[in-house]
């Protein structure tokens, strides 16, 4: 019984971190139509980052996001602006070329820049846990669990109730509409860009007590992400949290019902079930997003 | 609108799986020198075939140092009977870089030797164009079993068999960590894992072959794949197997996240011995809890002279041109590979790769005889193994105050060393 406790515990902290590296993700999937496929390349940066702020400056991760969250905001201004924005009118092809563009620049810059050391933030904390002899919680999962709670609630807030956030998501549902009333399209684009990009920045803060950090790291979550977001439904901030509950049960449940070998083959049979059954995912909002 | 949004996925999808296959490729063009023909007093230019970027160059490059200080040492004792040696590098990430540039080096840089490679996948797919051309390939790193099991008459392995890794890890069970623990290895639960790549299956399958040869119990066998970002389902399978001793065959990003799961779930086994591994990026993320943690790996820094003749000198000028001790013992390996290259090209006297792997086959040193710590006998045409060598063996080490000793074979270690077990500690 204990075993069955602490494997859903697993699977539930897992969770916390699939979800977490998919809000960024669905939010700008969402609402520009664009499949970022460098979403990880922005997680492996922002774990070099905090990585540069534990060495250097001696700052524990959790306390980097204060600082985390503006760079990262402005990184995705300036990719937004550079890369995407001057390609944004032309198809879905475009955008898809331009970000797997820029997952093999960022990589290959992480590679002359920080070489390819596989890194590690070694804190005394890092592999403790709380809980009974038989059912453990990890802290750094618990941390990142809250984390991704805590990101989803402030975006939802950003979304819902400021100015910008009314004219991302107006701009998401018709942005031909959104135009024609004074929304300033081009700024809401970058802005909900650099959003996203400030989030998965947080996930990068969190998962680097975790992870090893190394050029190609962000490739690692990359599938994870992709499947979590189609399954709780495209640009849906709630829909990534559970999407992201659901893998990490599953990923809990085979790894210990089957050989752990077999789990991605698993979460991935899923992923074809929900695209061939419910191709907006489990949450999906029928026509919402992509106005373009 | 949905329509659409179909398309977008199947695209991803596509690209996806394209991506993989895209992402760190891109191959180094050398600029191209008039081709030499090997006469006293020229140029002898040798290929060499490193990952140098991508995921796989940290340890690529070190390859590449080892390779490059022999030349220079070699150069400055006279080179090969009056030829300076040069080596012309090959970046390659993947194995379908290591087929280009492979067939870069023979057709447009015409080097007579290839050396490689680091990566088992791209030794295993850069030797065939060799075969193929009657090009020597002389590989020091791959240790994937198969590499030297497709009767090549031109490839020729200096370095360990994955095999030989598994088997080391029983070995140190037997000899050095069981009789520590003052315990019967038979009385023991093992339990293997290894990441599901040919280097993670030959080590692992080695060591589940001995250990039932020698009538241990192995209670548990698994393999998962190092891309994982958990592996807290295979702790819980370990910890309801009762696991004493962990023989774990992995990279460094999952094996440290192995660890971490291990301490977080409270799986606390009498000892750990992994397959490979023993590198400064383990050490450094695990800071002084990782002493006691053993390795069966290639031959380390911390090697008895008497065992690796000529293993002191090249430390010494590893410090002075890199200013720190080496990451691991792959540059060793590639040194004393390089030197056993540069020796059997001196006795061949020749470019021709018939008489290369003449020369080659008729070495026969005994253990003990190169930097590496390993011998050279290697098995001749005919053998399922033909052209592997019979006279290395992986090296036993261990973590003790900070740094990595040699442990077994016993003649290897350099002093005194503690076996700290249980570990890890609780």
């Amino acid at each position: 019984m204990e075993i069955w406790m602490q494997i859903l515990v697993n699977g539930i902290l897992t969770g916390g971190i699939f979800a977490l590296i998919s809000i960024g993700l669905t939010l700008i999937f969402g609402v520009m139509n664009i499949i970022n496929f460098a979403h990880g390349e922005f997680l492996m940066i922002s774990m070099y980052l905090v990585y540069w702020m534990n060495v250097k400056m001696g700052m524990d991760p959790y306390v980097a996001i204060i600082f985390i969250i503006p760079i990262m905001f402005v990184v995705g201004l300036v990719v937004y602006k550079a890369t995407l924005n001057p390609i944004i009118e032309r198809s879905e092809l475009f955008t898809i070329l331009m970000t797997v563009a820029l997952m093999i620049l960022l990589q290959n810059l992480a590679l002359m820049l920080w070489n390819a050391d596989i890194r590690s933030i070694n804190i005394d904390y890092a592999a403790s846990a709380i809980g009974t002899e038989n059912i453990r919680f990890g802290i750094t999962k618990i941390a990142s669990f809250a984390i991704a709670i805590g990101t989803a609630i402030g975006l939802m807030i950003i979304l819902s109730r400021t100015w910008i956030g009314k004219s991302i998501k107006a701009t998401s549902q018709n942005r031909t509409a959104a135009k024609l009333m004074g929304v300033d399209t081009i700024r809401t684009y970058t802005i909900a860009f650099a959003l996203g990009i400030a989030t998965v920045g947080i996930a990068g803060a969190a998962l680097a007590p975790i992870f090893s950090i190394y050029p190609t790291v962000g490739t690692q979550f990359g599938t994870a992400s992709f499947v979590v977001v189609v399954l709780g439904g495209l640009g849906n901030v709630p829909g990534a949290i559970i999407g992201g509950l659901i893998i990490g049960l599953i990923d809990s449940i085979s790894g210990f019902l089957l050989p752990v070998g077999f789990k991605e083959a698993i979460y991935l049979g899923v992923f074809l079930l929900v695209l061939l059954l419910k191709p907006n995912g489990l949450f999906g909002q029928g026509a919402a997003g992509g106005g373009r | 609108m949905k329509f659409r949004r179909g398309k977008l996925i199947s695209l991803l999808l596509l690209i996806c799986f394209a991506v993989v296959s895209v992402a760190g490729c891109g191959g180094a063009a050398t600029e191209k020198e008039p081709v030499t023909t090997g006469e006293v007093g020229d140029t002898l230019r040798l290929g060499a075939i490193y990952p140098l970027t991508g995921p796989l160059a940290k340890l690529g490059q070190e390859e590449q140092k080892g390779a490059q200080i022999a030349a220079d040492l070699r150069n400055d004792a006279g080179g090969i009977n009056g030829n300076k040696i040069e080596w012309i590098f090959a970046d390659a990430p993947t194995p379908e870089a290591g087929v280009s540039e492979a067939e870069r080096l023979i057709t447009v840089e015409k080097v007579p030797v290839i050396m490689g490679s680091y990566s088992s996948g791209v030794a295993y797919a850069a030797s065939a164009v060799a075969e193929k051309n009657k090009v020597i390939y002389w590989e020091n790193s791959g240790v994937a079993d198969n590499i030297t099991q497709r009767g090549f008459k031109y490839l020729f392995r200096f370095g360990i068999t994955g095999t030989s890794l598994g088997e080391t890890t029983i070995k140190m069970l037997r000899d050095v960590i069981a009789p520590e623990l003052g315990k019967d290895p038979k009385d023991y639960k093992i339990g293997v894992i290894w990441e599901d790549s040919s280097f993670g299956t030959s080590v692992g399958q080695g060591a589940i072959g001995l250990a039932k040869e020698l009538g241990y119990n192995v209670v548990f066998t698994e393999s998962y794949s190092a891309k994982t970002t958990d592996l807290s389902s295979l702790v819980m399978k370990l910890k309801q197997n009762d696991i004493d001793i962990l023989i774990p065959t992995s990279y460094v990003a999952d094996g440290l996240l192995l660890f971490k799961q291990m301490q977080e779930l409270n799986f606390v086994p009498e000892a750990v011995i992994m397959g490979g591994n023993a590198t400064q990026d383990l050490k450094a993320a695990m800071g002084e809890k990782i002493n006691g943690l053993a390795h069966s790996d290639i031959t380390q820094p911390r090697t008895n002279e008497a065992m690796a003749p000529g293993l002191e000198a090249f430390m010494k000028e590893y410090k002075e041109r890199y200013g720190s001790e080496p990451y691991s013992g792959h540059v060793i390996r590639a040194y004393a590979g390089a030197n056993v290259l540069f020796d059997v090209l001196e006795k061949a006297g020749s470019t021709d790769a018939d008489k290369i792997a003449e020369a080659a086959r008729s070495l026969d040193l005994p253990l003990g005889s190169t930097a590496a710590g390993w011998g050279v006998k290697f098995a001749p045409e005919g053998d399922p193994m033909m052209g592997t060598n019979e006279r290395a063996e992986a090296y036993g080490c261990i973590w003790y105050k900070d740094e990595i000793f040699t442990v077994w074979p016993v003649e290897g270690q350099l002093e005194d060393v503690e076996v700290l077990v249980p570990w890890p500690a609780r």
